[in-house]
């Protein structure tokens, strides 16, 4: 057989070894990108440390040593990054299929009512059966809430961007409405959840995390992340999405139904938000309330971007932005808080501007 | 007497929705689209604010505000036309700046992220 596969290796070509410098220097601009971007970002902020009179390094020090030296500020990074792992899954799904999900906020809380309700109205029933149930709860409602926006492009071609801004709107209107039936009395939060429902917190079984409230939402979300890349990259339909967002007519061509994976994506990226919701509702505070997501569905598109659209760049973004959204309570004292609203939105218009030069330069490469 | 009233409650209450869909249709004519808007109005009331709160002159604080909305569409262009980057994203990214800095410079300036105190006009 030695004989047959024994072949003359074939002579070096010259094109053929400059195609693979290139493809590595593109590789590494690609991943320089998102760097320059934080970069540039807390530059720009730094501006707004100086000019409330403190000293920006000195702050950016602070927020770096309370959010990851300590094993409780790291619990409390892992705890804000976790629903930004799914919103930023949610939103790089989208993208990936050419389609911009703007309704991961409304899909999220919606997912943390759906799982409260589910935990609150099941409350006696046994961990196994209950969790599973708040957890599929999560998503189909959040699922759902995707899916409307995904079958309305998809089968009339309305724009997704205005349907899930305004879609956002009703989900919040709809959980306020309903609250007036489920909310304890005076309060905007529903009843606490069955033990069943319970996600165990992380400290259990990493004690330095000890009284942080990182919770099993997290390895959750880091297997979710695998499976979207394993769903992505490894599979038919993984292909046709991505076939689809690069370039709709090819796909079609090629036999793809676009309508059709458009709006199973929306469908499946409305669901991975939707379980974004239960970090805080499951692993954290045990029943819903009202304005729990602090913005992650907003900032799930900020994850995407600086996690290029891959589950492992969005995860790594998601540890970023949750450094960043428990360094600021740690800063609040010197520097507002707001502060870091601000290095979010910055972060938004430097990537993109960044990302966009970086592509052209990464195409005129030989 | 109370249909007059419900009139002209209307009419008050339409004027920032007037306003605005006039900003996004010059947009849209122009080929930009414009989800911006929010952070433009959020920014055009601090300023407002700032500006009659310094000088006790509500008119300076109009300039203000229209300078403010200026400056927040000048940066969308320079974003999206100038570096041709995506619109809707530009958009999303203002808003969220203007939602951070209006709270930023309330804080620092009346110390409430809030509120502001009571500003003349």
């Amino acid at each position: 057989m030695s004989a047959v596969e024994a072949r003359p290796a074939p002579p070096p070509r010259p094109a053929a070894a400059c195609g693979a410098a290139s493809a590595w220097r593109r590789r590494l601009l690609t991943a320089l990108g998102p760097l320059i971007s934080v970069a540039l970002a807390l530059a720009v902020g730094a501006l707004f440390i100086l000019a409330i009179g403190e000293r920006p390094l000195e702050i950016y020090a602070l927020m770096l040593r309370e959010s990851l030296g300590t094993g409780y500020g790291l619990g409390q990074t892992l705890f804000r990054a976790t629903p930004l792992v799914f919103t930023g899954l949610a939103v790089a799904l989208g993208f990936r299929a050419g389609l911009f999900n703007i309704g991961a906020e409304g899909q999220l809380t919606l997912g943390g009512f759906a799982a409260a309700m589910t935990g609150v109205l099941l409350a006696g029933w046994p961990a196994p059966l209950l969790l599973p149930l708040c957890l599929i709860a999560a998503a189909a409602a959040g699922g759902l809430w995707g899916a409307v926006p995904g079958a309305l492009k998809g089968r009339l071609g309305a724009h997704e961007v205005i349907n899930t801004i305004m879609l956002n709107f009703i989900a919040f209107a709809l959980v306020s409405w309903l609250g007036r039936f489920v909310f304890q009395p005076a309060t905007v939060r529903t009843a606490t959840v069955g033990a069943g429902a319970e996600l165990p917190r992380l400290d259990r079984v990493w004690a330095a995390l000890h009284g942080a409230p990182a919770n099993a939402a997290l390895p959750l979300a880091l297997l979710v992340a695998a499976a979207a890349g394993v769903l992505l990259f490894r599979t038919r339909r993984g292909y046709e999405l991505r076939a689809v967002g690069l370039n709709a007519p090819a796909a079609e061509y090629g036999g793809v139904s676009i309508g059709g994976v458009q709006t199973a994506a929306m469908a499946l990226s409305g669901a991975l938000a939707g379980l974004g919701g239960v970090n805080f509702v499951l692993g954290y505070k045990h029943f819903f309330e009202q304005g729990f997501s602090g913005g992650a569905g907003f900032i799930g598109i900020a994850v995407a971007l600086l996690g290029r659209n891959h589950p492992l760049g969005v995860v790594v973004a998601a540890l970023f932005f949750g450094a960043l959204a428990y360094g600021g309570l740690v800063i609040n004292a010197r520097v507002p808080k707001e502060l870091v609203e601000i290095l979010q939105a910055l972060v938004i218009l430097i990537a993109i501007v960044v990302q966009h030069a970086i592509e052209r330069r990464v195409r005129r490469l030989p | 007497m109370e249909l007059l009233l419900f009139l002209a409650a209307a009419i008050r209450i339409s004027v920032p929705y007037a306003l605005a869909a006039l900003g996004a249709s010059i947009n849209e004519r122009g080929g930009v689209i414009n989800i911006a808007l929010e952070g433009m109005m959020l920014h055009g009331a601090l300023a407002y604010t700032l500006g009659a709160f310094w000088t006790g002159n509500p008119w300076v604080g109009v300039a203000a505000a229209v300078v403010a909305g200026v400056l927040t569409g000048a940066l969308h262009a320079l974003v999206t036309v100038r570096w041709r980057a995506d619109q809707i994203t530009s958009g999303l990214g203002i808003n969220l700046l203007a939602i951070g800095l209006t709270k930023f410079v309330l804080k620092a300036v009346f110390a409430s992220s809030s509120n502001s105190s009571r500003a003349s006009g």
